[in-house]
């Protein structure tokens, strides 16, 4: 009631209502005696009202609205990234229309353990294979249902000679790069290190050495799930271009875009190294040359450099390492020295 | 009222509390997906009016729920989650817009791309009124429309504005009381119309 006067003459002054409060009218933001203040006003004058009127009808005219987003896509797609859900069967159905093309997995095995017989197609139980790539050998495998896996040199895989259940499951320590057939009903599962990996059917490539504490996937084509072995909670969900990290402990990183292309120059033995610790690099010619580098004490093997290693003779390869890191090397059988200059 | 093994559809907001949010804190996926679906129309609708383009604005809108998730160890449920979404959107939507000023250096391209989305299914004519209104508020100064927008069409109150505009409730006062003003003479025909016709 601020507004009303002393009333000493008996005659009230007009309450006045301002835009502030006829604002907080509108939005319901007026405490009691603000509201009755309002009510004083419309009773007042009918020209009130009408303009009380008005403003409701313009408070609420709706907005012109954007179209309508499809909330349950939406959240499928928050499910994913954030790892509540990996909704395999759905993208599939979706996914599937685009990938029509068969994928082919090739495997590299190189040391063929304990395979003489072929099982028969009725054998209750899949015989499970296990191949060793040399070094110096990249190998191509088909699998039961097709899929083909590209495995480099040093590479140890698992896997069973027929796929039964409701999973095609794998275990790769090493690199591969993945082709799989699509199937709605059996998602494909790399289980590399501590990470699994699952797929329904896509192109993607998977490194996993034993002895370095982590799990790199970068997808080629499709959508791959990415956890940690009991840690299906924190997966994560990597599309077309992107790349993701599973660290010895915690969860995947969160996808990022990567040249795919670029990574999985190894298959071709044609590869660009980008600011990549010489260790690193260093472990791949081992394994694509059978050889072993002896370094000197004091080469710093965590230093990162850019370099292309392009198909060739080792010799070229080992003349840029030795320029960018000012280093001679001398061969001898399978070792190769490196020495400080 | 919904039977309480029966899955709630879309949601009013209402319905989110503080023990949804604890809920969501300490890990559970429905209540996280309750949210979702009960803010993400709305999230999306006042993005789309800093961002101009539904798909970006549906982008960015992702963007937040993946973080409230991945950080929710940081929730508060005594806080209001409806103003620490909204404040989070606009964030995002003024990220974005930073962003495209850096892309494209042209300060002209950003500006056009602030004004409200024009719905293509919308005839003139349609609702002269509505229109009119939209365009009122289109004309109105920066700061006010944006108060405006969040109290008439997000329905946020002056205290959530002021939490989300980082201002004091009486400067959202201030700018309610210069929109309607503004709105009222900018409107002035269609009164006359109203009230006359």
């Amino acid at each position: 009631m601020t507004n009303n006067g002393n009333g000493i003459d008996g005659i009230q002054p007009e309450p006045t209502v301002d835009d502030e409060l006829l604002a907080r009218y509108l939005a319901g933001e007026c405490s009691a005696p603000e509201t009755e203040e309002v009510r004083l006003w419309l009773d007042r004058d009918p020209e009130n009202r009408r303009t009380a009127d008005f403003l409701k009808k313009v408070w609420n005219t709706p907005p012109v609205q954007p179209p309508r987003s499809d909330v349950d896509e939406l959240w499928r797609a928050v499910a994913a990234k954030t790892g509540i859900a990996a909704p395999l069967p759905r993208f599939n159905r979706i996914r599937l229309l685009k990938y029509a093309a068969s994928f082919l997995l090739v495997v590299l095995l190189a040391m063929i353990v304990k395979l003489v017989g072929i099982p028969f197609l009725t054998s209750p139980a899949p015989v499970w294979q296990t191949v060793t790539v040399a070094n110096g050998k990249t190998m191509k495998l088909t699998l039961d249902d097709g899929t083909r896996v590209t495995l480099d040199a040093g590479s140890r895989f698992r896997y069973p000679s027929v796929f039964k259940g409701g999973e095609r499951r794998v275990f790769l320590d090493g690199e591969g790069f993945f082709q799989v057939t699509p199937d709605n009903e059996k998602p494909f599962a790399v289980h590399a290190n501590h990470a699994v990996i699952t797929v329904v059917g896509t192109e993607f490539n998977v490194w996993a050495w034993p002895g370095t504490r982590e799990v790199r996937v970068a997808v080629k084509t499709g959508n791959v799930s990415l956890h940690g072995i009991d840690d299906a909670a924190r997966a994560v969900m990597i599309s077309n271009g992107e790349l993701s990290v599973l660290p010895q402990n915690g969860p995947p990183t969160i996808p990022g875009p990567v040249d795919v292309a670029g990574l999985l120059g190894w298959i071709q033995r044609d590869m660009m190294f980008q600011n990549v610790p010489l260790r690193e690099i260093l472990e791949r010619l081992e394994r694509w040359h059978d050889i072993q580098f002896v370094p000197e004490n004091g080469i710093s093997l965590s230093e990162r450099l850019t370099l292309h290693v392009q198909k060739g003779p080792l010799e070229d390869t080992l003349e840029l390492i030795a320029a960018l890191m000012d280093v001679d090397y001398k061969r001898d059988g399978r070792a190769v020295y490196l020495k400080s200059r | 009222m919904y039977k309480e093994k029966q899955k709630p559809p879309l949601t009013t907001q209402e319905s989110i509390g503080p023990d949804s949010i604890r809920r969501i804190r300490d890990g559970c996926t429905d209540s996280f997906e309750r949210l979702f679906k009960t803010y993400c129309r709305p999230l999306v609708n006042f993005t789309c009016r800093y961002v101009g383009d539904v798909q970006i604005a549906e982008n960015l809108v992702q963007n937040v729920f993946v973080r409230v998730w991945t950080k929710r160890d940081q929730l508060d449920p005594s806080a209001n989650i409806k103003a620490y979404l909204y404040t989070a959107a606009k964030n995002e939507a003024l990220k974005h817009l930073r962003h495209l000023r850096v892309v494209t250096g042209n300060a002209a391209d950003v500006e056009r791309l602030n004004k409200p989305v024009k719905s293509p299914e919308k005839k003139l004519g349609e609702d002269e009124l509505a229109a009119a209104v939209e365009a009122a508020v289109a004309r109105l100064p920066e700061k006010s429309r944006s108060i405006f927008s969040m109290s008439k069409y997000d329905n946020l109150t002056y205290a959530e504005i002021a939490e989300i505009e980082n201002i004091s409730k009486k400067t959202v006062e201030t700018h309610m009381g210069r929109a309607l003003k503004s709105l009222r003479k900018q409107l002035a025909d269609f009164f006359v119309r109203v009230t006359r016709g």
